[in-house]
């Protein structure tokens, strides 16, 4: 089998293109930390977000050849995780707590708003505030970004960037200030 | 507002370390991917396989329309003709976008 470790990504990439199994394996081994660690962020849920970033690999497999550059592939690799995440998120199959009865009982007990950590304080975000506040502040995406990314309207990622954040350090009880 | 960031969350964001997959992670995707491909190659065969059942379907077809239509010979059936064609293009497109589909 061939060496691929140590090729650089965009010439792994451009044989995936070609339709090499061993680089696309080559990829998936490379990017799936990352894109589980991201999937878990928007998901809330570690079992659901292997599933979910495997059906991104599957989908990335079958549209390898519509990618416009191998340069591209990661930029491309997460947008291809956004609409799966999304089209998760349409057929109602990502569970979310309501938010107002979180905050609630969080804020009311000062032992377990200092047990949440960002994981489990992200898990019970709103899913449309999670995915811009993952996408801003994990993905280092600029808003104008995440509207491209994403199809929302800049007011709408404005707003959910802001007023995510700001439930963010509410449930983790603003501990880590300073 | 611009994209200013609460440099707290900014930090705790930064810490956080990328997640740990299964053992059992890229075997399933190699699995999945497996499985998509035998997909596609079934229906492959399926588009194929459509044109000449939809061949044999079209033959008896001509036979009733021309019993029906009396003793000019199928080829005197445009109708015949027709629905044989139309049967045949109808079953190879149905099985393309059900290939497409997977």
């Amino acid at each position: 089998m061939r060496e691929l470790s140590g090729v650089a990504e965009a010439s792994v990439v451009a044989l995936a293109m070609a339709g090499d199994d061993a680089a696309f394996r080559e990829l998936v081994r490379r990017r799936q930390a990352w894109l589980i660690g991201l999937m878990r962020r928007l998901s809330g849920d570690g079992a659901m977000a292997e599933d979910l970033a495997q059906q991104v690999f599957v989908q990335a497999w079958r549209s390898l050849r519509t990618m416009s550059s191998p340069a591209a592939f990661a930029g491309w690799l997460r947008q291809v995780a956004v609409n799966v995440w999304l089209q998760e998120a349409r057929r109602g199959r990502l569970m979310t707590t309501p938010i107002e009865a979180v905050e609630e009982s969080a804020l009311g007990h000062s032992e377990l708003r200092e047990q949440l950590d960002l994981a489990r304080a992200l898990a019970l975000l709103p899913a449309p505030e999670r995915l811009c506040v993952v996408l801003n502040y994990a993905e280092g995406l600029s808003h104008g970004e995440i509207v491209a990314a994403t199809g929302l309207p800049l007011g709408t990622v404005k707003s959910h960037v802001s007023r995510g954040a700001a439930r963010l350090r509410r449930l983790l009880g603003e501990r880590d200030d300073g | 507002m611009t994209d200013e960031k609460d440099p707290v969350l900014t930090r705790m964001f930064a810490a956080e370390a990328d997640a740990e997959p299964t053992a059992a992670f890229s075997e399933t995707v190699r699995r999945r991917i497996v499985t998509l491909r035998r997909r596609r190659l079934l229906a492959l065969l399926a588009a194929t396989a459509a044109i000449p059942a939809a061949a044999a379907l079209t033959a008896p077809l001509f036979a009733t329309a021309t019993l029906l239509g009396g003793s000019e010979g199928w080829l005197a059936s445009p109708a015949a003709m027709a629905a044989g064609v139309g049967l045949a293009l109808g079953l190879t497109v149905a099985s393309r976008s059900r290939m497409r589909r997977r």
